[in-house]
Order: structure tokens, then sequence, then C-alpha cells
């Protein structure tokens, strides 16, 4: 018999609401896990101890909640010895305990959603649950492995630069970037305010959408679970990636893969073309360097030590950018996004890699950061929803992500493709064994 | 780019950084400075929208 604690929340919900669990018994189940398995991947950073469940129709059940937001009881750090925040609860921790669910951990997170690994944080880097001797990926390294690792069936996270995708795939998860502004952001640290999204990693596609559900219940996200992609075009954006050096060979067969099993479910397959990517994350960085700057600014100036040395050495770099490129670079930005929507006007979604190589060693990052070739940035610089799900492995045995990129909110039809897909396919919605307890040595 | 000039810019922002300190910011600074020098300009768009 499955652990309820590996089944997805509504099928725990409703059998609390049933009488046949207790919530009570779930919660306190979730926490000696935590506490058992947590030690090896190193994702929490701070634990609650409720005395009671929230209530709602999720009562009993709890979220893992990324170390950037405010969450009443536990200190807000930012991964950063600078920061010792502590305010009130924004709404979409509100959102969450009204639906029941305990926000029971913050989670591991780069510094201030920046850059890692590093080892000079408050915390150790969160280890990918797959294989602990390589990075879980980040901003939201400690969702991503919390979520891997069994101890949440979902958390939340943040994306500016695809801080909740690249993790999501290097740890063989779902992750969902909403369409920019559809979750609330109040009670978390901003960094780069005009690509900031807050959004759910999830065991499953439709954990995940039962918690953007919860944070946005505009976006109706499982309104369309269960139903088929039959006829459903999609335009799989081939060239963006394959002739990139950085994209590992595994990379290319899993996501040709996807495209056929999105074929065999009945989706037409149409190859389209993208702008190049190299000027597209040159104008993501100068956007979000410049508006990080911006927000760190004043802190820097009175906390420089307190910073992480790769943080501030990445932060200071958005002193050096104009007006003027920031304005080049926001006119490269509109373009991508009226080029993005003219390809959505045909196809309900647009296929990538979400990152072109499985997670990068430790080792690789020892001598200071390492840039790992993505395809996640331009779509916070157009503000689409996109979505990370698992869709193979690596020969080396660490699991792969495709993105899934729709139309200004229709996040609900990312999540309806996605689990097709999920269904479709071994690769998906599978966690890594043996996942309790998790050795690691010394 | 140079380091004087980097100095220059963080004074402004009010962080006075040791020499050593100002050497490793700096070849971020500059890889970022180059990229963002050689934007391509968008055609056909828009600054008002």
């Amino acid at each position: 018999m499955t652990d309820p604690l590996d089944l997805p929340l509504r099928a725990v919900a409703h059998r609390i609401v049933a009488g046949r669990l207790s919530a009570a018994d779930i919660l306190s189940a979730t926490s000696a896990r935590i506490r058992r398995r947590d030690p090896a991947l190193r994702s929490v950073v701070h634990l609650s101890d409720p005395a009671l469940p929230e209530e709602g129709p999720f009562a009993g059940l709890s979220i893992g909640i990324k170390d950037l937001f405010d969450v009443d009881g536990a200190p807000t750090r930012c991964g950063s010895h600078a920061h010792h925040g502590s305010g009130p609860e924004g709404t979409a921790i509100r959102r969450l305990r009204a639906a029941g669910l305990t926000p029971l951990a913050k989670l591991a997170t780069y510094e201030y959603a920046l850059t890692g690994p590093a080892w000079d944080q408050p915390n150790p880097p969160a280890r990918n649950p797959w294989n602990p001797d390589h990075i879980t990926g980040g901003s939201s390294s400690g969702s991503a492995a919390a979520v891997a690792g069994g101890l949440f069936r979902a958390a939340l996270g943040t994306d500016t630069g695809g801080s909740i995708r690249s993790p999501a795939a290097y740890c063989g998860i779902v992750g969902i970037k909403p369409t920019h502004g559809t979750v609330p952001d109040d009670g978390c640290l901003a960094l780069a305010p005009s690509f900031d999204v807050v959004g759910p990693l999830g065991a499953c596609v439709e954990d995940a959408a039962v918690v953007l559900e919860i944070l946005a219940p505009e976006t109706r996200a499982t309104h369309m679970l269960g139903q088929g992609i039959e006829g459903l075009s999609i335009g799989y954006a081939r060239d963006w990636f394959v002739h990139d050096p950085a994209c590992h060979p595994d990379v290319i067969r899993a996501l040709d893969d996807t495209a056929a099993i999105l074929s065999q479910l009945g989706a037409r397959i149409a190859l389209v073309s993208l702008s190049d990517y190299a000027p597209l994350e040159t104008a993501g960085c100068v956007i979000l360097q410049r508006e990080a700057w911006e927000v760190h600014r004043d802190r820097l100036a009175a906390h420089w030590q307190a910073y992480g040395k790769d943080a501030r050495r990445n932060l200071v770099t958005g002193a050096v950018l104009t007006d003027a490129h920031v304005a080049t670079a926001r006119a490269l930005a509109r373009r991508f996004r009226a080029e993005v929507d003219g390809q959505l006007v045909s196809h309900a979604a647009l296929l990538t890699p979400t990152t072109l190589s499985p997670a990068p060693r430790f080792s690789d990052f020892e001598d200071g950061p390492v840039w790992t070739a993505m395809r996640t940035l331009p779509f916070n610089m157009s503000g689409h929803p996109a979505l990370s799900v698992p869709c193979g492995f690596a020969e080396n045995g660490l699991p792969l992500g495709a993105q899934l990129v729709g139309s200004h909110g229709h996040e609900a039809l990312l999540c309806r493709i996605a689990q097709a897909f999920e269904r479709a396919t071994p690769a998906s919605a599978t966690l890594p064994l043996p996942a309790d307890p998790i050795t690691l040595d010394p | 780019m140079t380091a004087e000039e980097l100095d220059d810019l963080l004074r402004q922002a009010g962080i006075s950084l040791p020499q050593t300190e100002l050497a490793a910011c700096l070849p971020g600074a500059v890889w970022l400075l180059d990229l963002a020098n050689h934007l391509p300009v968008a055609k056909g768009a828009r600054d008002d929208d």
C-alpha cells in the first residue's frame, strides 16, 4: 500500500474528508519524514512545529516555502547573512493557509535568488535527491530538493530567470512559472520586479496545478486536467537549441522523444523558429541585473561584507549598465513577446528544453559560478506562462525537463498538455528511489 | 571599463571597496557591459508599448 505522503494532494485530501485518514496524523507524519530525510538533502532551513493543522479543504497537508517569503513564526533569511527580516505574511501564504495547507518548512534558496550554489550562505547548498553529488539548480533549490525527495508534494518558489523551472528540470519534478503578475508577490523579497513570478513546484502536474489554482483561482489550472490533447498544435522550437554547443545530446534525444509522444497522443507537432537565443539572453540579463542592482544597492552599501562573495560580485554588474542599455533590452523584449504571441496564434503551446544539460556536479562550482545553459529567461522577459515537466533521463541517470510555453493566462492549457504527456511516459511523476532514508557520504 | 571607473560608479551608490575586492568585481562587470554594448537594436519595436 502506498504511503499517503506519496499520494497526490487531492487524493489525500479526499481520504481525510472521508474520515479514512486523520489530518493531525498526516501533519505529524510529514514532520517526521522531514526530520528523517532532510539531513541528506539539506533542503529545509526552518521547520515549524504547529500544534494543529490549518483548516480548509486540504487540512492536514503541508507545503514547503522558499525562504524569500515571510511566514509567521519563521525567520526570513533569503539565504543570506545580510538578511534578518520577518514581515507580515503576504497574499500567497494566506491563500495557502486558507486552503488548509500548512506552510511547514522554509526551504533553501540561492542567496537573494541570485546565484549559486555557494558555501558562504547561512546554510549549505541543497542536494539533488537523484544524486547528492549534483546541484539542484536554483534559485528555488530547497523547493525542488524537498519535492523530489518526498518531503512535500508541492512547494512554493519564485522564478526571475528560470528559478522554478530549472531546478524542477534538474530534480525531475514539475515547475510552473505563471503569467507575470498572476500570483500576488507581496510578502516576498523582490529580485527584479518586472521578471519576478511566484509559482509552484509539484511532484506531478496535478499537484502543481492544484497549488497554482489555490494561489491564483482565476487560472482554473486544474479544470482541463484529464482532457486529451488530440488535435492541439504544438510548435517545437528545435532549432532554438540543437545547434547550441552547450546542448547535451541526451537533451536533444529526450526532446525529440517528447515531441514524438505528444504526436502519438494526437497533437500536431510543427517545427517553429524563434529569434536568435543569445541576444535574448543578453537582453534578459541586462534588465535583470539592472533591476537587481536597484533593489539591492542600499543594502549592499550598508552590509557589503554580509553578502556572499558571488552574490555581491553579481549584483554590482548592474551598476555599469546605462538607461540606454536597458531601453535597448526592453525593445528586444517587446519584439520577442510579439513574436511568441504570433506563434501562439497558430499553436496551443511551444515546446523547448528547460535546461540544455542534466544537473552539473557540485565540483564544477568549486572555483566560482558557472554559466548553465537554459531556455528559460526569455519567457520572464515576455511574461508568458511556462511549465517544466520531466521528459526523460540522461545517460548518467539524472532527469531532464521539457518546457511548454503558452499564451498569457493559459496556464490551464499548459497543465492539460503536460499531464497528458506525464501519463504517457514513465519518465514523469517518478521520484528517486531509494528515498527513505537517503544516505549521504559525510 | 576600468577599475577606477567601476570604483566611481560604486562610490556614487555609497559603496567603497578595497582594491582587491574591486579587482574581483571587475571581470563580471566588464563581461556584462561588453554584452550590453553589442545588443542588437530591435526593428519595429515601439518604446511606448
